[in-house]
Formats: structure tokens, sequence, C-alpha cells
């Protein structure tokens, strides 16, 4: 079942609860883990779209794109003009 | 502070030359003195914080701080040169800690959100909820890095933390108009091998006043006697704005056997230039010299009050000049630099001495030093009176 989840300033939303864990994959969950220790934001970028598109719930995949958008914003990786276009695109971002 | 022997008398400071009194020891000891100064001359001034150099190619990023306040001086894609507060518009974060490259944006290490080398803020990750990074109560418009004013002049990073300073080119009119003939050179700085640092334990004031009098040159520079002598030197004194000294023979550095000057000449210079050369304190705090054939700027990092980063850069007329002239040209300023060290740190240890009365000075050799003391006092003291004012009036 949901949970309740209120954020400053935001409507109170009824949510369910993260359908991904990258506990789930743990492969990834390994890469990711890796790349954060070798401080590889590129590669985090590329690991966290990655993990946006195994994911069905809609919020989940919004929360990875925005790792891997600011990632990619960080290494100045091109992809974050795609990145951003699909955020945009589901109104997470400007 | 303590004032229970030599009076505090910051009026002395501004009579005539011959009448004056010099800074009392608190303006180099005291940390209240430290702070008000920070204020009053370093942050409402026009004052030199790193050189362009530093941050050659688009996207490097120094980090700094410069009169108690963390900058970040950072070269933006379009390739102007930019300086920030080092603080997130989130938290209050410091954002980059260490001098480099910023491949992309400058990402706030603890929630992420990101700017733009031209300050712009362009990420709030999260900031609506996760995976949401709009909010309507956040403005990234409005929340872009307080970015403070800064101008390159002499490839020098001169910064108005107050940004309540007379535009640059006011300020300095009186400067840029005496040395003219170098506006349009270009500089090249000489790299690595042309900068050096020197920590030395003085108020940086003293830094300031013994670079700007000729006076101490045979005691303490006996190598220059050779061929400068004291009476080969002139004073400068523009009130208000800087002080220092001239020579009319200089010699250029001589590469070995065959007796040819090293190092080409600036552009376009007239027969002054040939012999001559200046070296004079731009206010606050840097110290500049110039050359037919290269130039340097001082940079005068106060660390407290009795300590200062003595950061020296040189520059010459052209690029990719022979490295091991480069380097000795570096090591014949460094040697003299290094001689002043002892007398800067030696009137430090003397301002412990609460007898002294802020010293008197030579009515004919110390006018560039009264220069200086004078315009420090005269900032002071309009500040304390505004202060006073403001007090009085509530």
């Amino acid at each position: 079942m949901g949970e309740v989840r209120a954020f400053p300033g935001g409507e109170v939303k009824q949510c369910e609860a993260r359908s991904f864990d990258p506990g789930d994959l743990p492969s990834l969950e390994a890469r990711l883990l890796g790349a954060h220790d070798a401080g590889d934001k590129a590669q985090l970028s590329r690991l966290y779209a990655e993990a946006a598109d195994e994911v069905e719930e809609a919020e989940a995949a919004a929360f990875f794109l925005t790792q891997a958008y600011v990632y990619a914003l960080d290494s100045g990786a091109p992809e974050f003009r795609r990145l951003h276009a699909r955020l945009k695109a589901l109104g997470r971002e400007a | 502070m303590s004032l229970t022997d030599a009076p505090y008398d910051l009026d002395a400071v501004l009579r005539p030359l011959g009448e004056a009194r010099g800074l009392p020891n608190a303006h180099y000891t005291d940390a209240t003195v430290f702070a008000e100064e920070s204020t009053a001359l370093l942050a409402e001034t026009w004052a030199g914080c790193a050189v362009a150099a530093q941050v050659p190619e688009p996207g490097d990023a120094l980090p700094l701080t410069f009169a108690g306040v963390p900058i970040l001086v950072v070269r933006d894609r379009a390739g102007t040169v930019r300086v920030f507060q080092n603080v997130c518009r989130h938290r209050g974060m410091i954002l980059v800690t260490e001098p480099r490259k910023i491949l992309g944006a400058i990402r706030c290490p603890y929630h992420s959100w990101c700017y733009g080398t031209d300050g712009r803020l362009v990420a709030t990750p999260h900031v609506g909820g996760p995976g949401m990074n709009v909010h309507p109560d956040v403005d990234r418009a409005t929340l872009g890095l307080a970015e403070i004013r800064s101008q390159i002049w002499r490839d020098v990073v001169w910064v108005n933390l107050s940004g309540t300073a007379p535009p640059f080119e006011e300020a300095f009119a009186p400067l840029i108009a005496r040395w003219a003939e170098f506006e349009a050179q270009t500089l090249y700085h000489g790299g690595p091998e042309s900068t050096f640092t020197l920590d030395v334990a003085c108020n940086w004031k003293l830094a300031v006043e013994n670079y700007c009098e000729s006076y101490h040159l045979p005691w303490v520079h006996p190598g220059l006697n050779s061929y400068s002598r004291l009476e080969d030197h002139y004073h400068i004194e523009e009130p208000g704005s800087f002080s220092g000294q001239g020579t009319v023979v200089y010699r250029q550095m001589i590469a070995g056997a065959g007796d040819i000057a090293v190092f080409p000449d600036f552009a376009g210079l007239s027969r002054k230039w040939d012999t001559g050369a200046e070296y004079i304190a731009a206010y606050p705090n840097v110290l500049l010299g110039v050359h037919r054939d290269h130039a340097y700027a001082i940079l005068l990092q106060p660390d407290g009050p009795g300590r200062t980063r003595e950061e020296i850069h040189i520059y010459y007329a052209a690029p990719d000049l022979p490295e091991t002239e480069r380097k000795a040209n570096a090591t014949l300023w460094k040697d003299v630099f290094v001689e002043d060290i002892f007398v800067v740190e030696g009137m430090q240890a003397g301002r412990a001495g609460p007898l002294f009365d802020g010293g008197r000075f030579s009515p004919a050799m110390d006018g560039p030093t009264h220069c200086f003391h004078a315009w420090a006092a005269d900032r002071i003291l309009k500040r304390r009176r505004a202060a006073s004012a403001l007090t009085a009036a509530e």
C-alpha cells in the first residue's frame, strides 16, 4: 500500500512506494556504487539513465533521470540536453 | 586594543609629512582593527585578488578567501573572467574547494544545485520533491550566484567586494594615465617559472610601505648600489590612489656572453623607458612594476593582522621566451623580495612595543609611505565618523 508524503509547498500526494530498488539489479547497483566511489560523473549519468529506463513507476524514473541529468551537467556530458528534454516532457524540469 | 602607552592618534597620520606620525600599532596587531580595515581598505576599494592567467581557459575556477569572503574566480564559457561569492544560494555551502576546471556546471556538493560558469542557477534537483526539479516558489532567475564587481587590468583581477567603490576606470584613472604607454600592450604571463609566493610574518600594509619607498635600498639591497644609487630614484605620489618609486638607470638583464638583451621590449615605448622603470603600490594591495621588457604584479593576500601571502607574477612582451632566462629573471626578483622579508617582519615585531607611536617620517624620503598611511587613515576615520553619526542619529 502506498504512503502519504508531503513536501513543503507542494500538494500532499498519494504515491506508491518506489517499485524499483537498485538492489533489484545487483550489477547496476554495484556499478553505481563503483562510479560514486571513483567520482566518475559521466559514468554515473549513464548508469542513472539506465536505472531510469529499467523502472516502470513514473516517480522513480524521474528520480533516476534527474540524477542522470545532474551528473551529465556536472561532467559536461552532451547527453544533458537529451536528459533535460525528457525531464521537461515529463513536467519535471523547466 | 591596548592604548595604555603611546597615545592612539589617527588624526596625527593626516598631518603634513614633516609633522605626521605613522599608523599606530593597533593597525598592525589588533584583530578588531584588522577586521575594520578589511572592510574600509580592502572591501570598499578595488583590491587585487588573483591574476587572469590563473584561469587561462574557459571553465577554469579558482577558489579564494579574500578579506574574509569566500570567492570564486571563473573564466566562463564565453571567455570572460567573473568573480562570484563561492557560496550556494540554497544552504550556503561552499561550492568549489580546490582550483579545477569546471567541465559542465558548478554543482554544489550538498544538494547538487547547479550553476553555469556565468553564475546562472540551471538545475535544482528534487527541489519540488523526488524527481520534480522545479517548484513555483523557487525562481531560478533570482537565485544565481552572487556576482562580485570585478575588473581585469594589467591581468590583475580587481574586485570591489562592497559594490560601492567608484567605477574602476575612474578610481584608477591617474595610474592608467601615468602608464598610458603600456596600456595597449599585451602582457604574456611567464608561466610557472615566473610565479612564486612568499609567506611573511607581517601585516600586509608593511609590505606596501616597504615597497613604495626607495630610502631603504642602499641598506637592504646593497647589490643594487653598483648601478642603481639612491639618487637615481624618484618618488611617485598620487594622494588617495597610489605611491611608489621610479628609477632612471634600469638596465635590462643581460644574457651571459655577448651582452645581448634577453627579453624583447614592449612596442612603441618612449625614450623615457630606455633606462626608466617604475614600482608603484596601487592601493590597497597590489604592487606593480614596469620596465621596457617585463612587468610584474605582486598580490598581497592578508591572512590576519600579522601574516601576509605575497604572490608574484612576472609578465613579458612576447610569449614563449626562453625558459632559462625567465627562470633567471624570476630568481633575480625573488632574491630582491626575499631581502625585504627581514625588514617587514622586523617592523611587525616592533609593533609589539607599546611605546612606539607610529614613528616619524623622513620629510625628504618617506613621502610615498606617508601618502599610503594618509590614504588608509582617511578612509578609516571617515568610516568611523560615519558610524558615529549613524549611532548618534539613532
